[in-house]
């Protein structure tokens, strides 16, 4: 047996980033702005999404793409408020990859829409790896999973265009330090925007929408 | 879970270079990749993920090859550049944020090795 070396550096990315790009360029089309919010599970991403809903939904036409590993619960809560909703299920997988967001935004009348809101699959590690074709990755954090959470998981941070912190109305009963964890975060990434919500109550959300807004111009 | 999905990836790039070789190989002896160590690889895992993706496939038995890069960078603020050790984005010349990465980024099939 003989054997021969082929040299080749191929992206191992490149499959999904080449599907990011046709989304990029699908969403160009249309006008259409995408968000990619990424946490862990329970930080609150669906919650804030019920929260945000209300006062988005006033001024944006909005769909939410639901990513889980299983169940279809996500979509239900995010139906009740009669917005648009496909539940993508990752199959065991740790994130949503580009392709199937793609296809799944096929499925929605995008000339309808003026912004699409992805909740990725729970987790802080793989979904900030791969490109959806999103326009900005947002962090949601909860106050209950600790204030050094950006120290541990700092890609996630460095990747995203804004942070939520999320569950502040439990600050007065738990030891996070809510200005040490803000002073992580803006050691990774100092440009973006950090903001502290109740989405149960609605606190903060005004800040919030108005960013959003803003985003597209 | 993750290095399920990046072996997955793998397992894809490698089936397009696999099937592009004239003649055709009667087997893989080895593949490397290029990682890096943004990616927080655990490296058993990743080796595990291959040993099960490739498992009575024509690539059972390759050996996967792991070349590890570190973390690299440059401060915005005072131009330190170098090796970055945790914590991540933080300059330690200067401790201000906006570190601009050069390396550890990667995930690139770089070569096979093919039975001829």
């Amino acid at each position: 047996m003989t054997t021969k070396e082929i040299k080749v550096y191929r992206d191992l990315m490149g499959a999904n980033e080449e599907w990011a790009g046709k989304t990029r360029t699908l969403l160009a089309d249309k006008g259409v702005y995408m968000l990619n919010l990424i946490g862990s599970p329970g930080a609150g991403k669906t919650a804030l999404l019920e929260g945000l809903g209300a006062q988005l939904g006033e001024k944006v036409r909005f769909a939410v793409l639901e990513g889980d590993v299983e169940t279809t619960n996500d979509a239900v809560r995010i139906q009740k408020l009669g917005v648009p909703v496909s539940q993508l299920l990752s199959g065991g997988s740790c994130h949503l990859e580009a392709k199937m967001v793609h296809h799944a935004l096929l499925d929605l009348d995008l000339d309808q829409l003026d912004m699409i809101v992805v909740e990725n699959v729970g987790n802080m590690v793989c979904p900030a790896e791969f490109d959806i074709g999103e326009h900005v990755k947002i962090a949601v954090l909860s106050v209950a999973e600790g204030d050094d959470k950006p120290q541990k998981y700092p890609l996630l941070f460095h990747e995203s265009n804004a942070a939520i912190l999320t569950k502040v109305d439990l600050l007065p009963y738990i030891p996070f330090d809510i200005e040490a964890c803000k002073g992580h975060i803006k050691k990774i990434n100092a440009q973006i925007p950090i903001f502290e919500v109740c989405a149960l109550k609605g606190d903060g959300l005004t800040d919030l929408v108005a960013w959003l807004h803003g985003l597209q111009g | 879970m993750h290095e399920f999905s990046i072996c997955t990836l793998l397992i894809k790039a490698l089936d397009q270079e696999y099937d592009a070789i004239q003649p055709p190989p009667t087997g893989l002896k080895s593949v490397s990749v290029m990682v890096g160590e943004l990616h927080q690889i655990v490296p058993d895992y990743l080796l595990g993920a291959f040993t099960a993706l490739t498992a009575d496939t024509r690539y059972e038995g390759a050996e996967l090859k792991l070349e590890f890069t570190a973390i690299t960078g440059s401060c915005s603020t005072c131009e330190w550049q170098g090796t970055i050790q945790p914590p991540l984005f933080v300059c330690p010349s200067c401790d201000k944020a906006g570190i601009d990465l050069i390396t550890g980024k990667e995930l690139f099939l770089q070569s096979l090795e093919v039975k001829t």
